[in-house]
Formats: structure tokens, sequence, C-alpha cells
């Protein structure tokens, strides 16, 4: 009896040490890498989202900036009815635009149109400017509008 | 046998995971800089616009290179300084908006800066872009026509090289609302 539960003790002792000593199995491992690449992929397309909303951002700055500066022209323009470009129709005009510096700084990679558009309305002409910008994927359209009167322009 | 395949494939692992992160790294640090890029690109473009539209008077002059901008502004519209029946398009004080380049070199873009004097007498300034201004091919950073449309033309670029490239461009017109001459500003663009 005494030399029985002697062996059961020495049993129980031992068998920590014993599945040390085993390690892990093929399947394991297999399962923890798997684990990891699927861990690793999904941060990959997280991260590959933000660096492509950064990007989209200034594409959307830059496109902004020369829809903008459209806009800030034809407010400008002297608002004297029925004078050009405040005609009694409606006036479209396009301009060829480009945006996206390359890495050397000698040209620009995404061409694109300025649509402006000024349609007479009551109390002014309503200026609507569309840019529209062949970005990778899918275009980028910018879109600013106002009123201008007889008030917008400034003093002169 | 068993240590060199475990060997083996935690090499692998590892390996895998360290590319991974540098890459991440990277990745997240360039994300960063663009983000910064455009924030600074297009706070710069506003801050113009707000200066060239309250101003009386816009030029570049004495600077072919474009590289300055001068504005000035009447600061009391109850005196016609220069008696010409319009008391509020004097120019009492003039304001400078400068492109800088620290080493005389317009092509090292890390030391390329933006600032804004808002006296020009004056020595103090605000730095608008601290690095990485950029000009465009062909462009100058300032030009203007007809005493009164300012054509901004600029790039802010990344200056730190090992996170790819990141840019971010401004091309735009302001215009000087109190302008001297009565002139139609949106036939003379192009």
């Amino acid at each position: 009896m005494r030399a029985a539960s002697a062996a059961t003790l020495q049993c129980l002792l031992l068998r920590p040490s014993a599945r040390l000593a085993r390690g892990f199995t093929l399947i394991e491992i297999m399962i923890t890498v798997a684990l990891l690449l699927i861990l690793m992929v999904s941060s990959l397309s997280a991260i590959l989202f933000f660096r492509g909303s950064a990007a989209r951002l200034a594409t959307y700055t830059a496109a902004g900036a020369v829809v903008e500066g459209r806009v800030e022209a034809i407010r400008s323009a002297t608002y004297n009815p029925p004078n050009y470009p405040f005609t009694a129709s409606t006036v479209t005009s396009n301009f060829n635009e480009t945006i996206w510096l390359s890495k050397k700084g000698t040209n620009f990679l995404v061409p694109g149109t300025v649509q402006c558009q000024i349609k007479p309305v009551t109390g002014g002409h309503l200026v609507t400017a569309t840019g529209t910008f062949a970005t990778p994927g899918k275009p980028t359209v910018v879109s600013l509008q106002t009123i201008v009167n007889k008030f917008s322009g400034g003093q002169q | 046998m068993e240590i060199l395949v475990a060997l083996g494939i935690s090499t692998l692992v590892l390996s895998g995971a360290i590319t991974f992160m540098d890459m991440a790294g990277k990745s997240l640090s360039g994300t960063t800089s663009q983000t910064v890029i455009n924030q600074r690109a297009a706070n710069a473009s506003e801050f113009v616009f707000r200066r060239v539209r309250f101003a009386t008077l816009v030029s570049t002059t004495n600077d072919a290179s474009g590289n300055t901008l001068r504005l000035g502004f009447d600061d009391d519209l109850t005196i016609d300084k220069d008696n010409n029946g319009k008391p509020y398009d004097d120019t009492d004080h003039y304001e400078v908006l400068q492109f800088q380049n620290g080493d005389g070199r317009d092509e090292t873009i890390a030391d390329n800066r933006l600032i804004y004097k808002p006296s020009e007498d004056r020595t103090n300034f605000l730095v608008l872009i601290p690095s990485g201004v950029q000009k465009l091919p062909g462009r100058k950073i300032f030009a203007v026509t007809n005493l009164s449309a300012v054509y901004v033309n600029f790039a802010v670029a990344d200056t730190y090289a090992h996170d790819g490239y990141q840019t971010c461009d401004i091309q735009t017109v302001f215009v000087a609302r109190n302008r001297p001459a009565s002139t139609n500003t949106f036939t003379i663009l192009p």
C-alpha cells in the first residue's frame, strides 16, 4: 500500500516535466502561424486603408484649391449683367487642369477638367464649379457653388 | 532534427513579423506625414487667401523670381489718404508673404519655407510652412496679374525619404476685392 502511494506520487511529480519534454506538435505550430498570418493580413489591409485615405485627402486638397481659384475669379469679376459672363442665359466654361506633382517635381500626374457654370437665378447668378480629376481607380470630383450679385464683387 | 525544424519555423515567423512591423511602421509614418502635409498646405493656402482678399494693393514688386508677395492694407477707412475719392483703398501698411530657401537652392526642399511678415518694416514673422515647400514646374510661387489676381502655386513635400514620398500641391487664384482697377478678372484667366 505504502509502495503504491509512493509510485503514484512519483508519477504525479514527473508529469509536468514529461509534458515539457514533449514540446509542441506540428499542428499546434501551424495553427499559431495561421493565426499570426491572419492578424498580419488584417493589419496590412487597415494600414493600406489609412494610406489610401491620406492620399485621397491630398487629392481633395489639391483639387479643392484649383476649383476654389476658379470660383474666386468668377466672384471677383465685374458684375454688370447682362454683360459677359453674367448673361441672361447660362454660360459654361471648361478649364483643363492637372494635379499630383510627380516625385521628381517636373510634371503633374493627374489630368482633370474644371467646369464653371454661371446660371441666372433670382437675386443674382448661381456659380457652380465642378472639378473632375482622373485619379487612379475612381475619379475625384470636387464641386463648389456660390451666388454672385452686385454686392459680392467687392469695391472697385 | 526537431530542434532544427523548430529553429527554422521560428526564424521564418520572426523574419515575417519583423518585415511586417518594419513596413507597417514606415507606412504609418508616411500616412502621418501625408496628413501633416495636407494640413500645412491647405492652412497656408487659406491664410494667403484671407490676406489677399482684404488687401488694397497686391504686387511682387522688385522680385522677378516670384518668391515674395507684397500686400498693402488700409488701416483707417475714414481717411482718404491718396485723395482719390475712395477712403477704403489706401495703403497704410504692408505685409509680406515670402518663400525662403535656406541654402540658396530651391531644389533642396528640406530647408524651403513659407513665411508671413505682418509688417514689412519689422523683423517679426510667422512661419506658415516650416519645411518642404517646393516650386511647381514652370511656375512661380506668387504671380500677380492685372494688379488684382494673385496666382499661388506651391507644393509641400515630405523630406523624410524612408517612408515613401508624400506631397500635396496647391494651384489656385486669389483676388483682392479692393482692387484699384475695374477689371473683369474672369476674362483674363487662362
